[in-house]
C-alpha cells in the first residue's frame, strides 16, 4: 500500500471539506452555487496530483474503501462535476436545462414526480 | 453478420421519404394530441422494465402513464411467468400496489376491503363473499396486460390484441442484438428524471439525429462526434423501429481535458473519448459496427417513445411520457455489464454520466425552445435534411396511427 505524497494529501484536504460530498447530486448542487473563483480554484489545486489520487484509490476494492479515505474519493469525483465549467469558463451552461432540474432516480421504475 | 473492420462508413441518411416540409402542428394541436394517446400509446409496445428485476416470484413493480391515468402491476408468479395486470381492483377499482416496486408476499390483497388476488391474477378470496348477490369469482380476476420480452427488456401493450407481435414489432433489432442486451450481467446503476416543457416526441427527435451535434453542442460533445460522423438510417416498414443511427468518433479527436482522458483510462463509459480499457461484453464481438475503429455506439428508436443506446459495455436509454401536448416526462436509465471494483472505474462512470448529463441538458432547453415556437405559430412546417430522415420516418409512423385511429 503506497501513501499519497503530504504534498497531495495536503491539497485534498484543504477541498475536501467543501467538495467532498458523498453523492453526485450533492455535489452537483455544489457546482451549482460556488463561484467560477472557488471552481477553478479547486480545479487547478487538485489537477495535478489526479493522476496520483486515483492510482493510490485503486489500491482498494471500491466497496471495502476506509471511511477515513471515502472523502478524498469524493473530492476526486467533484473533479469530474467541474471539469465543464473550467471549459467553459462558466459555472453554468447558459445553452442547457437547469442541471438540478434533473432529479437523480432510485430505480429505473422511480419515475413519479414530485415538482 | 458482416462484421465491418474498415474505416468506410455507412451513408449518411436519405431522401427516401422525400423532400418536403412536415407540418408541426402534431406537436401542438390538441386533437393530434389526443388522438396520439389514443391511437399509439394505446396500441404500441411500451418499455417499462427489466426481467431480472422481477428474480423472485411476487417480485413486482409498478409503470404508470398519467395522461391515460393507466396503471399497471408487472408481477413474477409462482410459476416463474412475468404477467402485467391493471393495478385495479375487480370489486370497485381501488388501486392495489401504490409502491412503484416491492415483493408481494403470497397474492395481491386490495387495501379497501381486503379482495384477495393470487400473483396470477385470480381472485381467491372475497370477504363475506356471500353477500354479493350473483359474484361469479372466476370472472373477476384481475385484468391482463399484454406482455412479452425483448433482450431482457419487459413491455408492455394496453392494447388486448396488439395488432404485432413484440417479435415483429422489434424484427430489425435482430438476434445478435438480443444477446448483446438480453445479458443477465446488464444491471441499472443510475437514472435521471424531469419534466420537460416540450412535446413528449421532441426528446425522442434530439436523440434520433445527429445533424444538431456539430453546431447545438459545440461546448460539450462536438470535439468528439459530430454530425459528419454519425450516420442515421431508416428501416422502411417497420412500425417498431422506424430507423436508428450509428455514431462514430472523427479521424481526428478533438482537444480532450485531463479529466477526461485520465477517466478514458479506466473504462468506455466516456462516449467521447478513446477508451483504453477492454470489456468483455456476451456477443458484444457480433454487433454491426462493435470491430470498427472508431465505432462509439449504435442508437434505436423504439416507437413511440424510446431511443436505446448500445455501446460497450453500456446501455442507455431514453423514454419520454406525455403529460399534455406541451409537457412530457423525460427519463434516462443507464445500465452497465460490469459493476465498478475499482476507483478509477467508478470515476470513469462519474464522469461518462456528467458528459452525458451536460449533453442532454442542452438537447432539453433547445426542445422547450421549440415548443414555444410551434405553439405560438411562429413556425407551422419544419425543414428536414436527409442526416435527420429518422424524424420523417418517426412522423410518417406516428402519422399512420393516428389517421388509422381516426378511420376506424
Amino acid at each position: 500500500m503506497i501513501d499519497l505524497s503530504e504534498q497531495a494529501l495536503s491539497v485534498v484536504e484543504i477541498h475536501a471539506t467543501a467538495w467532498g460530498l458523498p453523492t453526485s447530486a450533492e455535489r452537483v448542487a455544489k457546482r451549482v452555487c460556488s463561484t467560477m473563483d472557488e471552481i477553478s480554484n479547486f480545479y487547478d489545486a487538485m489537477l495535478p496530483h489526479m493522476e496520483e489520487i486515483l492510482d493510490y484509490l485503486n489500491q482498494f476494492s471500491l466497496d471495502t474503501i476506509p471511511d477515513n479515505v471515502k472523502p478524498i474519493a469524493w473530492t476526486a469525483l467533484a473533479m469530474c462535476e467541474v471539469d465543464n465549467p473550467v471549459r467553459w469558463k462558466s459555472v453554468t451552461l447558459s445553452s442547457g436545462f437547469d442541471v438540478l432540474g434533473m432529479v437523480p432516480k432510485s430505480s429505473f421504475y422511480d419515475s413519479s414526480f414530485v415538482a | 453478420m458482416n462484421i465491418a473492420t474498415n474505416v468506410s462508413l455507412p451513408a449518411q441518411g436519405s431522401d427516401a421519404l422525400g423532400i418536403e416540409k412536415l407540418p408541426t402542428d402534431f406537436y401542438v394541436c390538441e386533437n393530434h394530441y389526443r388522438s396520439e394517446l389514443e391511437n399509439v400509446f394505446s396500441k404500441c409496445w411500451l418499455m417499462v422494465g427489466r426481467e431480472t428485476d422481477l428474480a423472485k416470484s411476487g417480485d413486482f413493480f409498478t409503470y404508470k402513464i398519467d395522461a391515460l391515468s393507466v396503471s399497471i402491476i408487472v408481477v413474477r408468479g409462482k410459476d416463474g411467468i412475468i404477467r402485467a395486470f391493471r393495478n385495479a381492483c375487480t370489486h370497485r377499482g381501488t388501486k392495489i400496489v401504490t409502491e412503484e416496486r416491492g415483493r408481494l408476499r403470497g397474492g395481491m390483497i386490495c387495501p379497501y376491503h381486503g379482495w384477495a388476488f393470487g400473483l396470477d391474477g385470480d381472485l381467491l378470496n372475497v370477504p363475506d363473499e356471500e353477500t354479493f348477490g350473483c359474484l361469479d369469482k372466476d370472472n373477476e380476476g384481475l385484468h391482463t396486460v399484454s406482455l412479452d420480452k425483448w433482450g431482457g427488456f419487459i413491455f408492455i401493450n394496453l392494447d388486448p390484441h396488439p395488432q404485432w407481435s413484440l417479435k415483429e414489432y422489434l424484427a430489425p433489432l435482430g438476434e445478435d442484438l438480443i444477446k448483446y442486451v438480453g445479458d443477465e450481467q446488464w444491471t441499472w446503476s443510475f437514472g435521471w428524471k424531469s419534466r420537460v416543457k416540450s412535446n413528449w416526441k421532441s426528446p425522442v427527435d434530439a436523440q434520433v439525429e445527429g445533424y444538431h451535434i456539430t453546431y447545438g453542442h459545440r461546448r460539450t460533445i462536438s470535439r468528439n462526434v459530430t454530425a459528419e460522423t454519425t450516420r442515421p438510417y431508416i428501416n422502411p416498414g417497420s412500425i417498431g423501429v422506424p430507423g436508428g443511427h450509428h455514431l462514430f468518433r472523427p479521424e481526428k479527436l478533438g482537444e480532450q481535458t485531463p479529466i477526461g482522458l485520465l477517466a478514458a483510462r479506466y473504462g468506455a463509459t466516456s462516449l467521447y473519448a478513446e477508451p483504453e480499457k477492454e470489456f468483455a461484453a456476451n456477443n458484444f464481438d457480433q454487433l454491426a459496427f462493435s470491430q470498427h475503429p472508431r465505432w462509439i455506439l449504435d442508437g434505436y428508436l423504439l416507437f413511440p417513445n424510446t431511443v436505446l443506446f448500445v455501446q460497450k459495455g453500456q446501455l442507455f436509454i431514453q423514454r419520454t411520457l406525455p403529460l399534455s401536448p406541451h409537457e412530457c416526462l423525460w427519463e434516462v436509465d443507464f445500465y452497465h455489464s460490469e459493476k465498478p471494483q475499482k476507483f478509477g472505474e467508478k470515476f470513469n462512470h462519474e464522469q461518462g454520466r456528467i458528459q452525458i448529463r451536460d449533453v442532454l441538458s442542452e438537447d432539453l432547453k433547445i426542445v422547450e425552445g421549440i415548443q414555444e415556437n410551434y405553439r405560438s405559430g411562429a413556425i407551422k412546417e419544419m425543414n428536414l435534411s436527409r442526416q435527420e430522415v429518422i424524424i420523417r420516418a418517426y412522423y410518417h409512423s406516428i402519422r399512420q396511427f393516428v389517421e388509422e385511429g381516426s378511420s376506424r
